[in-house]
């Protein structure tokens, strides 16, 4: 078989999977994926655990250690079983929380720190160029066997791991950097990875059976080769066998490659269950034959094969050549996958990681438009797998490929493994912190570094011999494969050991000693209660609430008919079948409610946080009982403005109260007053009119005098009924107003006149200013001057001023004319100027002129009539009135509507 | 679906919390068998190593898989809601 021909075999394979690639991510544009999105899609894609390493390395491990290699597949299985409790929390939160590689799940978990990214990457990048390295050195010679070229012919095999690097790095970056998607789903790349599971299961299925049933002429037969090989006696010590168990199992989770198609790359977290069987499953039927490919290898093949390779050089020995091509193409599969997925999960955390965050802090300041940093992320990408690929190549090339292919992988596996303490502290307890992580993450790197990765390149190479022999400056605390004085263990499990015990105690130790950001904290809880918010009905696990012990202390609360009511009607809304809902934020707010009713608010609130733990709660929450607090805030505002109101009213009832009552205390005065004014006239008109009857020898001027006293009581009684009978008119409203244009001097002159009194022993003199009268005014002219008449009376009966002085001032305001009655005497006191225009009121109860206290109140009805009104001024030193009149009446006072 | 009378919900609740103790704990029963022939003294043959290895991996297999099975009804069911949930928001 021709290297050209095996060149050709790849290329056709190659293509062929570009066209699976490129079908699937057509079908999943089409959003058409159907089985593409298969829990066994998922399965098979996991395999990338499964590389070159495996396919042929395994063979060689078993050839060299026996049963050993079982470790690195029992490890993984182990973590599969256990994915109720491991991987379901992991992949819930890579889904919920959008991650898109381990590095971002640690940034993201401690509080978004960057730098921690960058530490994961960092150690994600030096941890997997080895193993890069490795799957092109598998590649590199497998093609080497069939163009049976001697082996360590170093240039030819470099120039072909440089074509080999070259290519896998093309159709990385065709089908892992096509096209950005939010949740780094790889369609394309999945189903070819799955492609390629398929081959390689079936290469090495088929070689074993070859070699089993062929070569070695049955299973009987087949043990007996085993019990008589270099490796029929168990030779591995427990703590090593232990140890790779453990790493294994740690690196399943933490290698970046399998973070990526076991979280990233995970389309439904359905598919975990049937991954969980299936999957080791897959690694059970991938291990089954290596023992007896190593057994038969090492009886048939000549002295000095490696064994590395004897899936292929025995059927090749066998003149098998096409099963030959099969395990070839089984090898080759295992490798492209592996530095495929490799390269997408590595460039994706150095973009994310390094690359972008150096780019927009360069870039701060200047405007980006997100396409172009789109195509930045794109361009970042490519370099990325480039680089990587480029690493991968230099350390083959560096390394001189000499070194057995599992002593690689296993030193790779302890460097990711170095995220475990961090990645599990981070999912399980709230209190780890991002320092710790850092500090535990440094350490472990710090340790792996010294202890595995530098003593890898044998003594001579990077370390020198007496750094191994005494330790670095002859501190033997120091040697790195005998840390702390103890000698004499494994390398591994020497490095496994420290590595991890110290990572551990770094991070423990360090978070308990520093104390969380808030956004630390908010990630903290909402890892470690994914459940909690995501998936209510799992609640009670990582001891979350469980709607069943919420109806149990409810029933207890409300009685067990109305809470079961309660929780059925809850269920039938969320539309979840059966009695029994989700218990979401919203359903515990409502029961918290519901509870408060027999409970009290405080109380109800107290038991459901006990249940609930009261701890982690959203934004989203906590923007509610914002939202709430500002919703009540705002309703007692409400009610205290409503209360302002109702005082307000209350305190102008109080108000209109005192004035009834004040009313009528006066209607009291007024009704014993009114008696005594009608009385006294009649009792003096009885008496003197007897007196007149009985006289009939009185005298003439006598029996005058008595006439006129009769006459003039007659007259005030008169005065008083008229002025009775008056407001009663004005007060219902059956006056007759005559409107007529007049000026407002002629009005004053009138009342001037009428109210003269020549000859009166203290004259009034009234002051005007005439200049300022002439208002010409639309209005009842009489009743006007009755109002200025009784205010020019009254100065005359009560001013008690010894030259008693009546100032008018007229004015123009507004368009109204304004005339003021200013006197020089006592003034009105300040308690009766709110009863003065009462009826029946008095100032004071002298009653000088016998009036009965109506002719204020009669004014007042009259200015009413008239669209005016009349009040009493404030002044420091006299009485004063003003009376206010418009010179033409408004529309809608009674006097324009009866004009 | 006719709600089921409370006391089978309750039977499934308490079937569910049994499922998901054991699928905690099988993992430990793995761990404990698997570590098993590190305690073999050296010397023990590969070929009954071999037999028991790979025996013990096949009845875990067989055993998550009944376990999986009866824990993917309620994996798919909160996945559904969870869908619904997403979409309908």
């Amino acid at each position: 078989m021709s290297f050209d021909f095996l060149v050709l075999i790849s290329l056709s394979y190659v293509a062929l999977l570009f066209a699976v690639a490129f079908w699937a991510d057509k079908r999943a544009e089409k959003g058409s994926e159907g089985w593409l999105r298969s829990p066994l899609i998922y399965t098979l894609s996991l395999s990338v655990y499964c590389t070159a390493w495996t396919f042929y390395g395994a063979v060689g491990f078993a050839a060299r250690s026996g049963l050993e290699f079982l470790t690195i597949y029992l490890g993984p299985t182990l973590v599969m079983i256990g994915w109720w409790a491991m991987l379901r929390r992991l992949v819930r939160i890579g889904r919920t929380q959008r991650v898109t590689s381990i590095a971002d799940l640690i940034s993201s978990r401690y509080g978004k720190s960057n730098g921690l990214g960058v530490l994961v990457t960092c150690l994600a990048v030096v941890g997997t160029t080895p193993y890069i390295a490795l799957q092109l050195q598998s590649v590199t010679l497998s093609f080497n066997v069939f163009s049976n070229a001697p082996l360590g012919e170093g240039a030819g095999l470099n120039e072909t791991a440089l074509l080999i690097a070259a290519g896998l790095a093309l159709f990385t970056i065709v089908f892992g950097t096509r096209n950005l998607d939010v949740n780094e789903r790889h369609h394309g790349v999945v189903i070819a990875i799955a492609v390629e599971a398929v081959v390689k299961l079936v290469a090495l299925l088929a070689v074993g059976i070859f070699v089993v049933f062929f070569v070695a002429g049955g299973v009987g037969p087949t043990f007996d080769i085993i019990d008589a090989s270099e490796i029929a006696e168990w030779r591995t010590p427990a703590e090593r066998w232990m140890t790779l168990i453990f790493l294994s199992a740690a690196a399943f989770v933490c290698l970046p490659r399998m973070f990526q198609v076991l979280v990233v790359e995970n389309a439904d977290e359905s598919h975990l269950p049937t991954a969980s069987w299936a999957f080791p499953l897959y690694l059970f039927l991938m291990s089954l034959f290596v023992v007896p490919i190593a057994v038969v290898g090492l009886s048939v093949m000549p002295e000095g094969s490696n064994p590395d390779l004897f899936v292929l050089s025995i059927p090749l020995a066998f003149d098998r050549n096409a099963l030959a091509l099969l395990a070839f193409l089984g090898g080759f599969s295992s490798a492209t996958s592996m530095v495929i997925v490799a390269a997408i999960a590595l460039s994706t955390m150095v973009s994310n990681h390094i690359v972008m965050p150096i780019f927009l802090n360069a870039r701060q300041g200047t405007a980006t438009v997100s396409g172009d940093v789109r195509n930045v992320v794109i361009l970042s990408r490519r370099l990325s797998i480039a680089g990587i690929l480029a690493l991968g190549y230099l350390y083959f090339v560096l390394s001189g490929g000499g070194t057995a292919l599992a002593a690689i992988g296993l030193i790779s596996f302890v460097g990711v493994s170095q995220v475990l303490p961090a990645l599990l502290g981070g999912i399980f307890w709230r209190g780890a912190t991002r320092i710790g992580a850092a500090a535990g993450l440094s350490v472990g790197f710090a340790v792996w570094l010294w202890t595995s990765f530098l003593p890898s390149f044998g003594e001579g190479g990077l370390l020198t011999a007496s750094t191994f022999e005494a330790g670095p400056f002859g501190l033997a605390l120091l040697k790195p494969q005998a840390l702390f004085w103890i000698e004499g263990l494994d390398p591994i499990v020497h490095s496994v050991f420290w590595s991890m015990v110290l990572n551990t105690i770094a991070f423990v130790g360090c978070s308990l000693v520093t104390s969380q950001t808030p956004l630390e904290r908010f990630q903290g809880a909402s890892f470690v209660n994914i459940f909690r918010y995501s998936d209510a009905t799992h609640g009670w696990s990582g001891g979350a609430i469980d709607a069943e012990d919420l109806l149990m202390m409810s029933q207890r609360l409300l009685g067990p008919s109305d809470a079961q009511r309660l929780f059925e009607v809850e269920a039938r809304r969320q539309g979840v079948p059966g009695n029994l809902p989700d218990v979401t934020p919203n359903f515990i707010e409502r029961l918290e409610r519901e509870l408060a009713g027999s409970v009290g608010a405080a109380t109800a609130h107290a038991m459901l946080g006990q249940i609930t733990g009261g701890a982690s709660i959203s934004v989203e929450d906590m923007m509610k009982v914002a939202d709430e607090a500002q919703q009540i805030l705002e309703y007692s505002g409400e009610l205290e403005e409503k209360s302002r109101e109702l005082e307000q009213t209350a305190g102008q009832l109080r108000e209109v109260n005192q004035k009834l009552v004040a009313l009528s205390v006066q209607k009291d005065g007024f009704l014993s007053q009114i008696s005594h004014e009608l009385r006294t006239p009649m009792t003096s008109i009885r008496s003197f009119s007897e007196i007149l009857m009985d006289g009939e020898n009185m005298q003439p001027d006598e029996r005058r005098k008595y006439s006129e006293i009769i006459h003039g009581e007659a007259r005030r009684l008169t005065r008083l009924l008229d002025d009775l009978l008056d407001l009663s008119v004005l007060e219902h409203g059956q006056v007759t107003l005559n409107v007529e244009d007049v000026t407002l001097s002629s009005v004053l002159d009138r009342a001037c006149a009428a109210t003269a009194h020549p000859g009166a022993k203290n004259p009034l003199l009234i002051e005007r200013d005439r200049a300022r009268e002439g208002i010409k005014l639309r209005t009842d002219s009489d009743r006007l001057a009755q109002v200025f008449i009784n205010l020019i009376t009254n100065v005359r009966k009560y001013c008690v001023a010894d030259a008693p002085c009546l100032k008018i001032e007229v004015q123009e305001i507004n368009g109204d004319a304004v005339i003021d009655f200013l006197d020089n005497g006592l003034g009105i006191p300040a308690d009766k100027q709110d009863m003065i225009f009462e009826k029946f009121a008095r100032a004071d109860d002298h009653k000088a002129a016998g009036g009965a206290g109506l002719g204020l109140a009669i004014c007042r009805e009259v200015m009413r009539r008239l669209g005016g009104s009349i009040d009493y001024l404030q002044r420091p030193k006299g009485a004063a009135f003003r009376v206010i009149l418009p010179k033409v009446p408004p529309s809608d006072s009674p006097i324009a509507t009866e004009s | 679906m006719a709600p089921k009378p409370a006391e089978a919900q309750k039977d499934e609740a308490m079937r569910q919390r049994r499922l998901g103790d054991a699928a905690k704990l099988i993992p430990v029963l793995a761990a404990v068998l698997m570590f098993l022939p590190g305690l073999w003294a050296l010397g023990t043959a590969t070929s009954s190593a071999l037999i028991y290895i790979f025996s013990v991996w096949g009845v875990l297999i067989v055993l998550i898989a009944v376990l999986s099975r009866s824990l993917a009804h309620y994996v798919r069911r909160a996945e559904d809601r969870r869908r619904d949930r997403s979409s309908g928001s």
